[in-house]
């Protein structure tokens, strides 16, 4: 009986780790990339300059500030991207940083329209599902009763990730494909890299969703009672301050006159 | 009664308005800032952060300072830099209680602006310009010693609590309300736990720049007459290893309360920034005022009188200093062969170890052994005294000996080496001589001694100690004389 289960234990595993290839690694080997893509993916390799990260400089800086986010490096796409990666938006880079504390990178960024993707936490060292509690989130669950407790700590590790059948579409750094586009980067022709970079690059969106695809209640990008949020959760996470005044902006470049709004 | 009524209720109103609670954030900064992770990296590739520690600032220096006393022009979002910007000397909406004056950091500007570091920056402060005052900028700015560090120092952190509990009785009995305590208790005796720093951590702050020996070799100096611009001195260059070497900064190595700090030498007087270059004549360490700054706090009293001038010429930052090093740990000590002091005391060292080689040797082979050592001039002193043949002719007369064939002649009486007998036989026999052994006499001889027949033929032998019978005087005895 014992022998059988354990059997059973052992395949299961086998079978998890074997058939594990996730949704995003079966869209970049299905991609047939067209010659624009390719060109136009060679002409942002020619165009890149490495960014020297200066974290330690001899004037540091006057209020004690964030550590950087350790669950970043268990992305692939630190490997090429920065650590935090979003840098170009002046607007919203910090607010986009800030939730790559607990959102992956394939939630915001692989959205295929034809399949239908279902999200759940995932711890980001192993790869396996972490069951949906209200703990998991930022916002404490019982803040009325508890006012110091309103902002916690988030736990490290654990993000909200697309799963398609069961598995996890995220591309990891231990994964062979992203070894070997490791490899080629190091020793490969800029046409190689062109090819590799565009297969990796065109099953993705490079605009994640609008603030409001999560924090408003009509919209439901991320179904946060499903992720664990309980009522008052999900009405903090609706209602967000922020969000709502991001929603003012019309277009990237515009300032608004912050005083009185977050009062 | 009425009059006294409306004298109560203007001394609470007045009381609320100076001592009410404050909260650092009345401009809703806190609502975004307050998010952990508000991280990116900027256009140079510097790491930023937006995000604000609220417990912690709550907590720091600034904690009842609102966000926009400081950076002052922020309207908008996105934030333009320029309006971020912070000036050190501009005032702020705290005020002294006495005279509702506001506070400022200017008086220390001030003092910084007729120092050698003028230059430093004091204003324009963002996060985003770290980097260019790094390379642009050889002066220091505030931030670069300065930072929001907790208002109350971690190390002081249990006295300042227990003269707390100790306030809220004694002076909590006429200011009631946490709002008072807070404000000004709290400041008060904060300032009465001592010192935020110690002599060590205010060294740190001078070395961190002063103690980058390439940094400082890229100093650029002004000469303040003719303003002509020159690279440092070496002298200037190796200001702080030198330091280091002096008694002054080994004892606040050691932790002592007696070691004279940078800022006890350099800028002792008012808010502890005016540090002028040696060759100004207002400068504490100008060799006109030294008498005065090493006498200060009783360091080194005696320097004010006249006549004690001279203890002042002594160079705290001499070259010659860099010489000396650490002996705790010598053989890690890289630059040993660069002392002079090293290579100095290296013969000695040399000949105290041959020294104490030969002397195990000797206590390991010759310990026990007792031989009469030929003194300078006891040849002499056996000649005249006691009319002993010179050595020299001994010598003779014993080879002379040797030629002829001694005649054996066994012991008449044999003693036992009694321990009795054994200290009989210590006594010197200056005039017993026993002849030298042949290998038939070694070989036939048992417990008996071979002893020189034409003098000695009756006498008894006595079996003697080997330091006796190895003497320069006495011959070889045989190896059986102990059984």
């Amino acid at each position: 009986m014992y022998y059988r289960l354990f059997i059973i234990g052992l395949l299961s595993a086998m079978s998890y780790h074997v058939m594990a290839e996730g949704l995003y690694l079966q869209e970049i080997n299905n991609t047939v990339l067209t010659e624009q893509q390719i060109n136009e993916s060679k002409e942002k390799i020619l165009e890149h300059k490495d960014v020297e990260v200066r974290e330690k400089l001899n004037v540091a800086p006057f209020h004690q500030r964030g550590q950087l986010n350790a669950s970043l490096e268990y992305s692939t796409c630190t490997g090429c991207h920065l650590s935090p990666p979003h840098t170009k938006s002046e607007r919203t880079r910090t607010f986009m940083n800030m939730h790559t504390q607990f959102i992956a990178c394939e939630t915001c960024h692989f959205r295929p329209k034809d399949k239908q993707l279902n999200y759940q936490w995932e711890d980001v060292r192993d790869g396996m599902p972490v069951k949906a509690k209200s703990k998991l989130f930022r916002q404490a669950a019982n803040a009325e009763e508890k006012p110091q407790e309103r902002v916690k700590a988030l736990h490290s590790f654990y993000k909200v990730t697309p799963f398609y059948q069961a598995n996890a579409v995220v591309l990891r750094k231990s994964d062979e494909f992203a070894q070997e586009t490791a490899r080629l980067w190091k020793a490969g022709t800029d046409d190689e890299k062109a090819i590799r970079r565009a297969s990796i690059h065109v099953p993705l969106e490079e605009k994640g969703p609008e603030c409001s695809a999560c924090h408003d209640k009509d919209e439901q990008f991320l179904d946060v009672t499903a992720l664990g949020a309980n009522n008052y959760q999900a009405d903090k996470i609706y209602n967000n301050i922020i969000a709502q005044f991001f929603a003012r902006y019309k277009d990237e470049d515009s300032r608004i006159r912050i005083m009185r709004i977050l009062k | 009664m009425i009059r006294s009524f409306f004298l109560l209720f203007i001394c609470l109103l007045s009381f609320n308005a100076d001592a009410g609670p404050r909260y650092s954030d009345p401009d809703g900064c806190l609502s975004c800032h307050v998010y952990e992770g508000l991280n990116f990296i900027d256009e140079n590739g510097v790491f930023r952060s937006a995000t604000i520690d609220s417990e912690h600032y709550a907590s720091s220096l600034h904690g009842s300072v609102p966000c926009k006393d400081c950076h002052r022009e922020v309207i908008d979002y996105p934030h333009k830099v320029e309006n971020t910007e912070v000036d050190c000397g501009a005032s702020c909406h705290i005020e002294e209680p006495s005279e509702g004056v506001k506070y400022s950091h200017d008086v220390i500007h001030e003092e910084m602006d007729k120092s050698v570091h003028a230059d430093g920056w004091y204003k324009g402060l963002t996060g985003g310009n770290r980097l260019e005052e790094v390379e642009t900028e050889q002066d220091p700015s505030c931030r670069r010693c300065h930072s929001n560090t907790a208002y109350i120092a971690e190390a002081q952190l249990e006295k300042f609590k227990e003269a707390f509990d100790h306030a809220e009785t004694e002076c909590g009995n006429c200011h009631q309300g946490k709002a008072w305590m807070g404000q000004f208790g709290g400041h008060i005796l904060r300032r009465f736990v001592g010192r935020r720093w110690n002599n060590i951590e205010n060294n740190q702050l001078c070395i961190q720049c002063h103690g980058d020996i390439e940094a400082m070799r890229d100093v650029t100096q002004e000469d303040k007459e003719t303003h002509e611009k020159h690279p440092p001195s070496e002298r200037f260059v190796q200001s702080s290893a030198s330091y280091t070497k002096t008694l002054h900064g080994r004892l606040i190595d050691a932790n002592s309360d007696f070691g004279a700090s940078c800022i006890d030498c350099h800028a002792p007087e008012g808010w502890k920034h005016e540090i002028r270059a040696y060759t100004d004549e207002k400068s504490a360490s100008h060799p006109d005022n030294l008498g005065e700054s090493c006498g200060q706090s009783n360091c080194h009293g005696y320097t004010k009188k006249p006549g004690n001038e001279g203890f002042t010429m002594t160079d705290m930052h001499s070259l010659s200093l860099l010489g000396l090093h650490s002996m705790e740990k010598p053989l890690e000590d890289a630059d040993l062969w660069q002392s002079n002091w090293f290579r100095g005391a290296l013969p000695l060292m040399l000949a105290g170890i041959a020294l104490a080689i030969g002397s195990l040797a000797w206590w390991i082979l010759y310990r026990t052994d007792k031989k009469i050592i030929a003194k300078f001039g006891g040849d002499r002193f056996e000649r005249v005294m006691i009319g002993r043949k010179p050595k020299k002719a001994r010598a003779k007369a014993a080879t002379a000996k040797k030629t002829r064939v001694p005649k054996k002649v066994e012991a008449t009486t044999v003693v036992d080496a009694a321990p009795e007998a054994t200290a009989k036989a210590d006594t010197p026999i200056a005039e017993a001589k026993t002849t030298p052994t042949t290998p038939s006499v070694e070989k036939s001889a048992e417990s008996t001694a071979v002893v020189d027949t034409e003098k000695e033929a009756t006498e008894t032998v006595v079996k003697k100690p080997a330091s006796i019978s190895e003497s320069a005087e006495t011959p070889k005895k045989s190896d059986d004389s102990e059984s």
